[in-house]
């Protein structure tokens, strides 16, 4: 039958783009980097070694809150009445993960910047000394905001999974599995974006923990393939729709990304290069560039996968 | 209640408003800024998006829309309105709408244009008019409209300039049924579709060319009453889907279906001889006639199984006389239409449905209603004649041949105007003004009419929108639309007498007028002013009335007005009903029905299954009788089409709404045939033959024969006027050759073609 | 007592006229780049010449459990009392969560107020003059029956109770609120 009932256009089952895409990515960056810095901090105190100066922390002072505010940025600017973006701080439906993630974030952005302010506290005086009271109670407030961000920051790096997984008609969406990808992911990417931050501007000579933090990406790399494949053997038991949804990872240019982004730059490049890579280089500047950019084009590239692919499929 | 035009036009008109025609002279868009005013009470009128005309009830909402709904006052059409007639508002404001008037600048069909006064405009067309008359002959002007609604007042100044050749699209469309049930029955039938228990038809799509009041009827017997529907056509049609069995016919054969009923009737002994004794004329001769028409015979001809044709009828003549054989619409499908049609009124007339619950009836108007009733039951409407009306002597040009003598007062055979035009036969025409009309897609060989168009000495088109046909005008009318019209009152009787009128429910838009005014000033340019004494429309219908100003009134408030009960003559229940309710109603008859007074205006007064009167205009065809005949070569394939339920044949391709419901029509083709020519559903097709070739796309569908490719009418436009419409889809007009079949003068709605990917 | 308002499609009466899409169109000024409703034909389905159409109502179903409802962070999209969907465009953000949200992809953003639009049953229009939605009252056919399901003598409750019907996704948990009347016709994948 010819279409007799006019433009299909707004039918289009793929409603969120490669902004919102982006935005989950900043968000888990930026929960995974304080995961593993202040994860780090932890390990180090545990052990009785300093903590002060280390360029991982210094570099997750930087990458989460920039990260975070990136991401922040473009959510607003995509909504459909950016300028009235204040309702959304207004009024909370409790039903709705969003509503929890605003919730979240209305706490963690602050503390990830009082973080960063406690990390770089005689540049952040330097510059506004009048914040000298404030940081003197945060500074004493410390342990108590480092757990409170670990815990903000895991729920950060989960809801943006539920986010997704609680649109229900989507079969690769609507998954437990989801928020678990993210999480881990989050580190991946976290950890990684860490690495590259400290590498460039921070480290001073080879150690400095970066070989730590390096060390840590085989067992998330591990769980994100995990994930990933229980994503996608528990889509083969969940019905036909849940069935067809798998021919995102063989079919069009979805799969494409799958293969060569997530998997291939996101999980073989680093875990590969890891292991065969010659004893020479692994410390150099060079590789742990290359391996983390690695890293998080593939973290990035699965957000994308996820979005695009998630929302072509419906049930 | 002030109605802001651009406001509106945000609202509901935008997505393709900003089309290259933003700047076309005339058109709303042009003009801009006028503020108009509406009703915000409802206001019951008359629907125009297509031919049935609805009643509908409208008002402006919110000073910013028009709400269209149907009237319930008319209770067959129960307060529903299609797409078509909810869009009506979305064509009064449409920007591309032309409000002024226009004199063609250019070359004909160049689309050049400028804007001219109303005086100027009805000068131009006297002067030229008057002079071809001085010279050539009032008769060498012909005047062509939409038939229904202000027609008359065309064909009044056609009369009264002196001109006898006033055409309809009549030959283009309906004309086939019109033409045999005149043959047969001395005058129109209607079918009561909706008391039917068992309808058999023959691609009689009324679930997709909407006719409200039957669609609605043949709805609720098939859900409500448990009617069954047999539907016979070469296309998977809606109305094939909701039938109980679908046979998909061989196109053009449905003749010899119909034929092998009428022989399973009688062989079968299934027919109603009381009936067909007493009312019933020429039997004999058909009887021998459908003698060689068996089944196996119509299975040869039309792959229609023999044994579902005789099951088919069997149940047809069990269910009798509360069931029917659709005649159909539409037309024509071949060229053996006359037999065809008559075969069909042949099947219903040896059942004895005629004047039966679920059968076929004839209307009654208020004065035979009341001559029934022996008392003034509903009022009769006067019809204003105007004295000293001139008589055109000279002949009409489709008088050629005897043959077409029935058609002669029903509209005519259209496309003789191109005969005329362009082979002066019989007689040079030399002018041509149209009325609401689009030949260019509705007649037959889109070629011949272009070349007609650019023949004639001058061409004057009357129309909302510069049509494809308009588009070769010399000077453009611009008409008001019907939200923006009062018209005379409007007979609408079918089994009892009933009334309703258009009126206004807008002001007029920019500077456009309504046909009946325009042609009343054109009257008076063209020196015939006398012949136009009413002052407007009011007067008309007052005269109508006789001045009874409470009728009018109420006609005017309910918008519908019925009186009385549904009669059928022969229909015993119905009768006593009708004699028990009127005390000096004529006495029953002794079966309790009126039968003997059943007449039929037919030379022998009789219903005429053989006539010696079509025998005499077409000899050879006073008995209804098969004749093979060749509709495409042998490497072609049928092209058949059809209406959709969103446009109305060739008028609302560029009525904003509908445009973006579908604006292209893709060509069904079979599986079976797509694999061979190697075509996938949205490939880019060639569709040609040797009267034109076309492009299209494709839209591969069980749902055709393999041998039948179809296509929805009135899309392709080729007149850069009608923007959302021009150059999407195929032009069904440019297929189809120009051939005009015998006693109806009906033009051929099917073809051969060949498809080709490119 | 309160009210529960469903809309009852029937597959066999509808013709897909597409009257209740311009209506809907006409009565809520729809822009013309978006749409409410539609009614689409699909098919034909089966086997030449056993064939038919499916005639599906694409418009918002109503859902008691309504997915969009559950993620909208302001709680701009609500259930009103009548168990109609509805949405307050002032607490409104865009963040387009509900329209990804809804499993029947009924809702769009209205270009012109930048806020999800979709079928509300008309009903600060026509429901509050008590009349039917306009879909309801112009469909030829009378495929659409449209009431309160809480009212046992309504004529959707009725329609409801005797003929079988079917809804949408029905496996998602939504519970809509749009009842559909199946074709009377079968078929088997050749």
């Amino acid at each position: 039958m010819n279409n007799i009932w006019g433009s299909m256009e707004q039918y289009d089952p793929v409603v969120w783009n490669w902004i919102i895409a982006v935005y989950l990515f900043m968000a888990g960056l930026s929960a995974g980097s304080m995961l593993v810095a202040i994860g780090l901090k932890w390990y180090k105190k545990n052990r009785g070694l300093p903590t002060e100066g280390l360029p991982v922390i210094k570099a997750a002072a930087i990458v989460a809150p920039v990260s975070i505010s990136l991401g922040m940025a473009l959510l607003v600017l995509d909504l459909t009445k950016p300028f009235e973006f204040y309702h959304i701080l207004l009024n909370y439906n409790l039903t709705s993960v969003m509503a929890w993630g605003v919730l979240a974030l209305l706490v963690y952005i602050p503390l990830v910047f009082v973080f960063a302010a406690l990390v770089f506290e005689k540049q952040v005086l330097k510059y506004a000394p009048w914040l000298a009271g404030i940081l003197k109670v945060c500074r004493l407030l410390e342990n108590s905001i480092h757990k409170l961000i670990f815990v903000l920051a895991i729920g950060v790096g989960a809801y943006t999974g539920f986010l997704l997984s609680a649109l229900i008609s989507y079969p690769i969406l609507n998954t437990a599995i989801l928020p678990a990808l993210f999480l881990t992911s989050a580190l991946s990417a976290g950890s990684a974006g860490n690495v590259l931050v400290a590498t460039l501007f921070f480290s001073k000579e080879k150690s400095d923990c970066i070989d730590q933090v390096h060390r840590i990406e085989y067992p998330v790399a591990f769980n994100e393939a995990l994930c990933l494949v229980l994503l996608f053997v528990g889509l083969n038991f969940s019905g036909p729709a849940a069935q067809g949804a798998l021919s995102a990872i063989t079919q069009g240019v979805w799969a494409s990304v799958f293969w060569i982004g997530v998997v291939g730059l996101g999980l073989l490049v680093p875990v590969l290069s890891s292991i065969f890579a010659p004893k020479s280089w692994r410390h150099t500047k060079g590789f742990l560039i290359t391996v983390s950019c690695s890293t998080i084009l593939g973290v990035l590239a699965l957000r994308h996968f996820v979005v695009y692919a998630g929302q072509s499929y419906i049930s | 209640m002030k109605l802001d035009r651009r406001t509106f036009i945000k609202g509901a008109g935008a997505g393709t408003a900003g089309c290259a025609l933003a700047t076309l002279p005339g058109s709303l868009a042009a003009l801009g800024h006028s503020t108009l005013k509406g009703s915000a009470e409802s206001v019951a009128s008359i629907c125009e998006m297509c031919s049935t005309r609805c009643p509908i009830s409208a008002r402006v909402v919110n000073g910013k829309n028009v709400s269209i709904l149907g009237n319930k006052n008319a209770k067959s059409y129960g307060g529903a309105v299609c797409a078509r007639g909810g869009a009506g508002h979305s064509q009064l404001y449409d920007k591309q709408r032309i409000v002024k008037p226009l004199k063609r600048v250019g070359e004909r069909g160049e689309g050049k244009w400028a804007e001219i006064e109303w005086e100027e405009a009805y000068a131009t067309i006297a002067e030229n008019l008057n002079k071809i008359k001085a010279k050539h002959g009032a008769e060498s002007v012909a005047f062509s409209s939409k038939s229904g609604s202000l027609s008359g007042h065309l064909f009044h100044l056609a009369k009264a300039f002196g001109s006898p050749n006033t055409f309809t699209h009549a030959s283009t469309c309906p004309a086939g049924y019109v033409v045999a049930a005149k043959a047969i029955f001395g005058g129109k039938v209607k079918r009561d579709l909706g008391n039917s228990k068992y309808i058999i038809n023959f691609g009689h799509n009324l679930y997709e060319g909407i006719n409200m009041s039957e669609t609605r009827g043949m709805m609720n017997a098939q859900m409500e009453k448990g009617a069954k529907l047999v539907v016979f056509e070469p296309r998977f049609s809606i109305v094939a889907d909701k039938a109980d069995e679908w046979y998909p016919i061989k196109p053009g054969t449905d003749v010899a279906v119909a034929l092998a009923i009428c022989h399973t009737l009688i062989e079968d002994d299934l027919y109603d001889k009381a009936f067909v004794a007493e009312f019933v004329s020429g039997f004999a001769e058909f009887a021998k006639e459908v003698k060689a028409y068996t089944p196996e015979w119509a299975e040869s001809v039309s792959d229609v199984p023999a044994e579902d044709i005789r099951r088919i009828t069997h149940e047809y003549a069990a269910a009798a006389p509360h069931a029917l054989v659709d005649f159909g619409h539409r037309s024509s499908f071949t060229t053996e239409e006359f037999e065809m049609r008559r075969a069909l009124y042949a099947a219903n007339v040896l059942v004895g449905n005629i004047e039966r619950k679920g059968g076929l009836y004839f209307g009654k108007k208020a004065s035979k209603y009341n001559k029934f009733a022996g008392d003034k039951v509903a009022p009769t409407l006067a019809k204003p004649g105007v004295e000293g009306m001139p008589k055109p002597k000279a002949k009409r040009i489709d008088m050629v041949d005897e043959q077409y003598a029935l058609i002669w007062s029903s509209g005519g055979v259209y496309q003789t105007i191109l005969d005329a035009t362009l082979e002066a036969q019989p007689y040079q025409l030399r002018a041509w003004v149209m009325s609401r009309t689009n030949p260019m897609q509705t007649m037959t060989d889109r070629a011949r009419v272009v070349k007609t168009m650019q023949k004639l000495d001058f061409v004057v088109a009357c129309d909302i929108y510069i049509s494809e046909s308009a588009a070769y005008a010399d000077i453009f009318l611009p008409e008001s639309t019907y939200l923006e019209r009062d018209e005379e009152i409007v007979d609408k009787s079918g089994k009892n007498p009933a009334y309703y009128v258009r009126q206004k429910v807008v002001e007029t838009i920019g500077n456009t007028k309504p046909s009946w005014l325009i042609w009343k000033e054109l009257a008076d340019s063209l020196g015939q002013g006398q012949f136009f004494p009413w002052e407007n429309m009011e007067t008309l219908q007052l005269f109508q009335v006789d001045k009874n100003v409470p009728l009018l009134n109420k006609i005017k408030s309910d918008g519908w007005v019925s009186y009385g009960e549904p009669l059928l003559l022969r229909e015993p229940e119905m009768v006593k009903q009708f004699a028990n309710t009127y005390p000096n109603a004529i006495a029953t008859d002794a079966d309790d029905t009126y039968a003997s007074h059943l007449s039929f205006k037919t030379p022998s007064g009789k219903i005429e299954l053989s006539s010696n009167k079509v025998e005499k205009m077409a000899p050879g065809r006073g008995v209804i009788k098969y004749r093979e005949v060749t509709m495409k070569k042998a490497d072609e394939l049928f092209f058949i089409q059809g209406k959709v339920a969103v446009h109305t044949n060739a008028a609302t391709q560029n009525v904003p709404m509908l445009a973006s419901l579908m604006s292209d029509n893709a060509v069904w083709i079979h599986p079976i045939t797509a694999g061979l020519l190697n075509i996938s559903s949205g490939d880019k097709i060639r569709i040609y033959n040797d009267t034109g070739s076309e492009e299209g796309h494709a839209l591969v569908t069980p749902g055709i024969r393999p041998d039948t490719v179809f296509a929805y009418m009135g899309c392709g436009s080729k007149n850069k006027e009608l923007a959302r419409a021009t150059g999407k889809g195929v032009h069904c007009g440019n297929l189809l050759p120009h051939v005009t079949s015998p006693v109806t003068g009906m033009n051929l709605h099917t073809t051969g073609v060949k498809i080709a990917k490119i | 007592m309160t009210k529960r308002y469903v809309l009852v499609h029937d597959e066999n009466k509808c013709i897909g006229c597409q009257a209740c899409n311009v209506a809907c169109r006409s009565e809520n000024n729809v822009p013309e780049s978006v749409t409410r409703l539609q009614v689409r034909i699909e098919g034909p389905y089966g086997n030449f010449p056993n064939l038919h159409f499916k005639y599906n109502r694409v418009s918002c179903e109503q859902c008691e459990n309504a997915p969009c409802v559950k993620v909208c962070p302001t709680g701009a999209a609500y259930v009103n009392d009548d168990g109609i969907v509805s949405i307050n465009e002032n607490k409104c953000v865009g963040c387009l969560y509900c329209v990804a949200a809804c499993p029947y992809k009924v809702r769009f953003i209205n270009p012109e107020t930048r806020a999800p639009d979709k079928c509300d049953f008309c009903k600060d229009s026509r429901l509050a003059r008590g009349e039917q939605p306009a879909c309801v009252t112009v469909c030829p056919t009378q495929a659409l029956t449209f009431g309160d399901a809480n009212d046992l003598n309504s004529e959707v409750r009725k329609v409801l109770d005797t003929k079988p019907s079917y809804q949408q996704k029905v496996n998602l948990g939504t519970e809509p609120r749009v009842y559909r009347i199946p074709s009377r016709r079968g078929g088997i994948k050749a």
